[in-house]
């Protein structure tokens, strides 16, 4: 713990540098206050591919399936789930494992993504990056604010390295890594046994002297050749960090990807390497569902996806950062996918349909530090067949395919009730406006908040989110 | 700590290791970069196209701490083995060389002879090695940096380990142009 408790007074005393002056988002100070001085990590769990999250917690009642409307291959009724805000909201039987997480999670409904775009790379830049053809991704801001860690992010990788569950176009990921359970362990083997990084070795003070002398112009290679310097320089620290790491035994081969990587994750974090991860949690389960034989699936997909998440919140709880506390409790989790599904697909039997990708809809599921547990925050419309929908959804959705989010009202944190005639993407609750709450919550400088599109606002803070 | 993206990267795993071996190795050698760096695997911290058959993306180009540490590892490591070859332990086979780089690593394995340190000599070793790649400046720095008195007395193996891995270390070999 060594490592970790100075690292904690470094942090303390950046804090009392910087963070203290930083401009706060208005009606948040006392929150910020109160988080200084904490080591804080967060983890991004993608459920890539596309998930519907009618099988979570947005469900159907089955009158909508016997009307020919939405596909569920539960056929089971779901149940009321009522937060803590007075908000409710229908699960399914699948989520029934994070009960046990309900005082701690909040589960956001009705979240509009990249509105414009059904494609998948679309919706992650926008997704990572508040833009649907991409730009600075959020994760390293988070990080900027209060690390001084030599990686930003973590990502973890299904099969190394042949998907991305980042996409290229998210372009700030320069402190970013991208690998697999096996190559992350290969990485520490090799750092911990190969060759000390001495910076009074002849070579390596003769090599940066020439990555200095040829960083010392303006144009691409000059800027390449400081970052290599400034990457050499950093390199030592991430080696002692690394040599720190104690890896677990060996998994057996047939372990989830997503399993052997959450003690890899944990040790990442407690010895200072890097603040924050991406898990891909989508692509060993093919959550893509557009053929109806994968969509009958749903249920065994979803199942072990939920479970995957139950088993890093009960890792994180069992993982301990100090003598008090566990990661757990100085880790936000948040879960989501790029976009929801169709309903079903057109003109196909309801019990025969796969579906397709729905950009109007998502959920998003905030887990532990920082977040006011316990709520339910938004909702999406469609919630029976004699719905009258309103003009903006069927300006949007022009087969009726597809369930939307509501009109929020950001003052109340509450669906509004009225019938927009015109769709705006003011009206509705996004995941910026999520994103936004985190940099609040991170002291990312407002300048860096992201819009709700080109020339409109800052997509508006949700402060009834966060714990005051 | 993110790198200014806008830079150039890395050729990544796959370039310097055909580089490496073209170079170094004789044609048809076996030689691959992935034994001193641990795995192949590997390889994709260190920038490496990955895709899915439909969009390929070039990830870990930019420098970052991991993948300094990792081309430092690898980098080092073949470096002493290489300069091995001078004495003995090396896990290289001296007849698996590349012609042209055996003739300029003979040469200088005699370091301090004046023959070994000669204009002539660093210049072959370099070109063997570097190539093209880089403009005769910094050639010149590297060169009058290892003709200084402080190296006048070394011995060969130790000067190789030094200018290999000083090449191999050079932006001009690791970064696009």
């Amino acid at each position: 713990m060594n490592d970790l408790n100075m690292n904690r007074r470094e942090f303390l005393q950046f804090s009392a540098l910087g963070l203290g002056s930083m401009t706060l988002p208005i009606g948040l100070p006392a929150f910020a206050s109160t988080l200084a001085g904490a080591p804080k990590f967060f983890i991004h769990v993608h459920l890539n591919g596309g998930a519907d999250q009618t099988y979570f917690f947005d469900a159907r009642p089955l009158e909508m399936t016997k009307a020919g409307l939405l596909q569920n291959y539960l056929g089971v009724e779901p149940e009321p789930w009522s937060g803590s805000n007075g908000q409710k909201t229908w699960v399914t039987s699948i989520v029934a494992p994070l009960a046990e997480f309900r005082n701690e999670m909040s589960v956001l409904n009705g979240v509009v993504m990249a509105h414009s775009f059904d494609g998948h790379v679309e919706n992650m830049k926008y997704m990572y990056s508040g833009n649907p053809f991409g730009g600075a991704g959020y994760l390293p801001f988070l990080n900027q604010a209060a690390s001084n860690n030599p990686l930003d992010t973590v990502v973890q990788s299904y099969v190394n390295p042949a998907i991305m569950p980042v996409p290229s176009g998210v372009s700030n990921l320069g402190a970013t890594l991208t690998l697999s359970a096996a190559g992350a362990r290969s990485l520490v083997g090799e750092i911990k046994n190969g060759t000390a990084i001495d910076t009074a070795n002849p070579w390596v003070q003769y090599a940066q002297s020439r990555m200095k002398a040829l960083g010392s112009g303006q144009g691409r290679f000059s800027l390449g050749s400081r970052n290599m310097l400034n990457a050499y320089r950093q390199a030592p620290r991430l080696a002692n960090a690394i040599q720190k790491i104690e890896l677990p035994a060996q998994t057996a081969e047939n372990t989830p990807q997503t399993d052997q990587f959450l003690p890899i994750l944990s040790e990442a974090f407690r010895r200072g390497v890097a603040q924050s991860a991406v898990l891909s949690y989508g692509d060993e389960l093919g959550l893509d569902v557009h053929a109806a034989s994968d969509a009958k699936l749903q249920k065994d997909k979803y199942t072990k996806a939920v479970g995957r998440v139950v088993k890093l919140l009960k890792h994180l709880k069992a993982t301990p950062i100090d003598s008090s506390r566990s990661l757990f409790d100085v880790t936000t989790v948040l879960v989501s996918s790029e976009f929801s599904r169709t309903m079903r697909q057109d003109s196909l039997p309801i019990d025969q349909t796969g579906t397709d990708h729905n950009a109007l809809t998502n959920s998003v599921w905030l887990f532990g530090y920082g977040i006011k547990g316990g709520q339910i925050i938004g909702a999406s419309d469609y919630q029976s067949p004699n719905e009258t929908l309103t003009g903006a959804h069927k300006q949007m959705d022009l087969k009726g395919l597809k369930i939307m989010g509501r009109p929020f009202d950001f003052k109340t944190m509450r669906p509004r009730t009225d019938s927009p005639e015109s769709f705006k993407i003011t009206d509705y609750l996004t995941f910026s406006s999520i994103v936004n709450t985190i940099y609040s919550m991170y002291g990312v400088p407002e300048s860096n908040y992201r819009t709700l599109g080109r020339d409109l606002p800052v997509a508006p803070l949700l402060p009834g989110l966060l714990k005051t | 700590m993110a790198t200014e993206s806008a830079g150039s990267q890395f050729h990544g795993y796959d370039v310097i290791n055909r580089n490496l071996r073209a170079r170094l190795f004789k044609t048809g050698s076996e030689f691959s970069f992935g034994k001193y760096i641990g795995s192949e695997q590997l390889g994709v911290i260190l920038g490496q196209y990955v895709g899915d058959g439909n969009e390929m993306n070039f990830v870990n180009g930019n420098p970052n701490a991991t993948n300094m540490a990792l081309w430092h590892v690898g980098l080092m490591a073949l470096a002493k083995d290489l300069a091995r070859l001078c004495s003995s332990g090396s896990t290289i086979q001296a007849e698996a060389l590349n012609p042209k780089f055996a003739a300029a690593f003979a040469a200088v394995c005699d370091w301090p002879a004046a023959s070994a340190r000669s204009d002539s000599s660093l210049l072959a070793f370099w070109v063997s090695v570097m190539s093209y790649d880089a403009p005769e400046s910094e050639y010149t720095a590297w060169k009058d940096y290892f003709q200084a008195q402080e190296f006048s007395n070394a011995g060969g193996e130790k000067i190789i380990e030094g200018l290999l891995a000083t090449i191999f270390l050079n932006p001009y070999f690791l970064l696009r142009a």
